[in-house]
């Protein structure tokens, strides 16, 4: 019988690199939605909690687990005051294209 | 081997037949006197079937909000309740404050009306 | 243990003591605190801003004297601390480095409070919301200093940042502050990600995170890429929190947007809580990295110096010229971080007098605003603070003594003898140059030098300029009539005028004589919080 490869820490590490690169990628290439930004900065997130997970269980140890839930929430609340914020500055400005973000300048 | 499956199995079969028979039980009992609105599906307040671009109301988005903050810290009961038999009195004390911490921001919300609906 | 024998503790009031002996009165002071300011808040319909105030402020003076006393039993009294329970210890530890900055920061933040109260309510902001995120802000400072695993690590900044955000976005119909707030949350968790990116890195190289573990296990290793890509992602991560070139794009344009009594906690307290991230995780975890992280911070304090320096000579907004600064100050600390734990009572001894200069600095920014109706129809006058330099225009003619405090405080933040900012740079500067690190000290005289310059032009605006603006302004922009070019904001905080007072007098005289015992203090300090290296 073959096995399929088994799953090791690094392939967790290399989706989880892979998957970070893309929601950089996202926060620096897109000019037009700052809600998309708002999307990547969560993706950005959860992709570092793929990489605890996956060490945890390369360790043996529930370290990373834990972080990953309290990252989980710290995130849930990022994204909570981030989307007030985005609110508040809708109100005033009435758009949330990234290139209006310009009224602070020397 | 095989045998450790059993219980899906009844669970499988259980399941399926109190979900058969209520939908029987229903067809056959109750009474019917469909119009429109109740035939329409249903979902929560909105047009079922209109451009979904469509701005809607900021209360959904404000409730939302405080659900997926206390949604995610209740997560945190889930491996608290695991391990109660190790971390013991502690453990304990520790979830309460962390409850009251979490009620004193329910209270808050509360007070300030983010709950109310009109 | 805390936790053993619970009843007979309370009852005969060792718990009590215990608690003390453990180092964790400031943030359990400020967490009780808060909570309960968050219940008043709540229940307070008739918005009684004063009384939370005071509130607050009590609670962030009594955090900072219980820091002080535990300081004071560590170095002076020398009892040893009382051991933190396993579980608490493996995550929490209370150095005399921590207790030292956890005195300042609750006092910095006090400032903040104290001397903001009639300036917010002038822009109807006095909600009491605002001194809970102060308070929870410095908690979640004194939190970050005190971890000993990146788990806590990361929460307090996390509670400090939120907080900041939330502070900075304050002023709700103002587009600025709401832009400044996007920016800073948008910014600071990029930055939060990159940090724990590179703590994800590290834990998947050793397998825990507590400082002593992954600081054992880099100990042995050979370094290869996956140790330097955490590193370089950790040092992105709390670069940003210090405003140090590369990660300083936000510092100018949320010093400008966010109010003024914000700016001055992210400038002061924000700033010195950011330099003890800095010490912490690369003198505690990182410390066996010493050799990979020495040439990127010498780097990165160059780069800081030179752009802050070079972008604060243009700015006429005197926000904006603060933000700028900041990040020169910025380089300056990393040089100080860069000669290793033999530069720290220097660093430190340097970032006092920057947080005092500029503690100064911003209650007189808060003290003056400038009267300016927007439109004939509004009746009432809105008061705009003073936003440019070319406002301070004849202020030494109209208001000597808040001038002359002013140029103190100046003089002192441009380093020029004999105030203190001056000994802080010579003392950083010549335990730079004692490491043989000729070329960083060359480089920070020319950016005190350039600093020199761009600091002076504030001073010589209060002070030489003449005080022509108001009809140049009157006749250039009819929104902007002043009668005369600012007028001190009513302080009935005469708490406000005494700490003016008091700074000045620190800066001035009470800080050369007490140069030598604080530089002492301070290197005790330092040796005590790391016997080991």
């Amino acid at each position: 019988m073959i096995y399929p490869p088994a799953v090791s820490s690094a392939h967790f590490a290399i989706l989880s690199a892979l998957l970070f690169a893309l929601a950089m990628a996202g926060l620096f290439l897109n000019r037009k939605n700052l809600i998309v930004m708002l999307m990547c900065v969560e993706l950005m997130l959860l992709a570092v909690n793929l990489m605890f997970v996956g060490f945890s269980a390369q360790w043996q140890n529930l370290t990373g687990q834990i972080m990953a839930m309290f990252v989980l929430t710290v995130a849930a609340a990022e994204a909570a005051i981030g989307l007030a914020i985005l609110v508040v500055y809708f109100r005033n400005r009435h758009t949330i294209a990234v290139d209006d973000l310009n009224s602070l300048q020397g | 081997m095989l045998a450790t499956y059993l219980p899906i199995l009844v669970f499988i079969l259980l399941a399926t037949g109190l979900a058969g028979g209520i939908i029987v039980a229903s067809l056959l009992v109750a009474p019917r006197a469909p119009d429109k609105e109740k035939l329409s599906p249903y979902e929560c307040g909105f047009e079922p079937f209109d451009d979904a671009r469509r701005k809607f109301d900021i209360r959904f988005y404000l409730v939302a909000i405080l659900f997926i903050i206390f949604d995610l810290e209740v997560a945190f009961l889930f491996p608290w309740a695991v391990s109660l038999n190790t971390t013991g009195v502690a453990g304990l004390l520790s979830m309460l404050m962390f409850l009251g911490v979490l009620t004193i921001g329910f209270v808050y919300e509360w007070k300030k009306g983010a709950l109310e609906w009109h | 243990m805390i936790l053993d024998n619970l009843g007979t503790k309370i009852a005969d009031g060792t718990l009590g003591m215990q608690i003390f002996a453990s180092g964790l009165m400031p943030q359990l002071t400020l967490l009780i605190a808060g909570l309960v300011l968050v219940l008043m808040v709540a229940f307070d319909a008739r918005g009684r801003y004063r009384t939370i105030c005071k509130l607050g402020e009590l609670a962030l003076v009594a955090s900072s004297v219980s820091a002080i006393a535990s300081l004071y039993a560590r170095l002076v009294c020398d009892t040893s601390p009382i051991a933190l329970p396993s579980g608490i210890g493996h995550l929490l530890a209370v150095t005399p480095l921590s207790l030292l900055l956890n005195a300042t920061i609750p006092l910095l933040s006090l400032c903040g409070l104290a001397t903001s109260a009639r300036w917010l309510r002038a822009q109807g902001l006095a909600k009491g919301e605002f001194v809970l995120l102060v308070l929870f802000a410095t908690l979640g400072m004194q939190l970050m200093l005190v971890s000993n695993h990146f788990l806590t690590l990361y929460l307090g900044l996390e509670l400090q940042s939120l907080s900041f955000y939330v502070l900075a976005a304050f002023q709700r119909d103002n587009r600025q502050s709401a832009e400044a707030g996007l920016k800073y949350f948008l910014l600071g968790s990029v930055a939060s990600g990159l940090l724990l990116f590179g703590i994800a890195l590290l834990y998947g190289l050793t397998g825990g995170l507590n400082f002593a573990e992954i600081a054992h296990h880099l100990a042995g290793k050979t370094l290869a890429i996956p140790e330097q890509a955490a590193l370089v992602f950790v040092l992105a991560g709390i670069a940003f929190k210090l405003a140090a070139v590369p990660f300083h794009l936000w510092t100018p344009d949320v010093y400008e947007g966010a109010p003024t009594p914000v700016t001055m906690i992210f400038a002061t307290a924000g700033k010195l809580a950011g330099l003890g991230l800095f010490i912490l995780v690369l003198f505690s975890p990182l410390y066996p990295l010493i050799s990979q992280w020495q040439p990127l911070i010498a780097l990165l304090a160059i780069a800081s110096l030179l752009i802050g320096s070079l972008g604060a000579l243009r700015q006429e907004k005197l926000k904006r010229l603060l933000g700028f600064s900041a990040i020169a100050q910025a380089g300056y600390m990393l040089l100080g971080i860069t000669v290793g734990v033999s530069g720290l009572p220097a660093l430190l001894l340097f970032a006092f007098t920057y947080v005092v200069a500029s503690v100064g600095i911003f209650t007189i920014l808060l003290a003056f605003h400038e009267k300016a109706a927007v439109s004939s129809a509004a009746s009432t006058p809105i008061m705009t603070p003073l936003s440019t330099i070319a406002q301070l225009r004849g202020l030494s003619a109209t208001h000597p003594a808040w001038a002359g405090a002013l140029a103190l405080f100046i003089v002192s933040l441009a380093g020029i003898p004999p105030l203190a900012g001056f000994w802080g740079k010579l003392y950083l500067l010549l335990a730079v140059f004692g490491q043989g690190y000729v070329l960083l000290t060359l480089i920070a005289l020319l950016a005190t030098v350039i600093g020199a310059f761009y600091y002076l032009k504030v001073a010589k605006a209060a002070y030489i300029d003449p005080a022509d603006y108001s009809q140049g302004a009157a006749s250039k922009n009819k929104k902007a009539s002043t009668t005369a070019t600012a007028s001190p904001l009513q302080l009935n905080a005469s708490l406000a005028a005494i700490a003016v007072t008091l700074l000045t007098l620190l800066t001035t005289v009470a800080l050369i004589g007490g140069l030598i015992p604080l530089t002492k203090l301070l290197s005790r300090v330092v040796t005590a919080t790391f016997p080991t290296i």
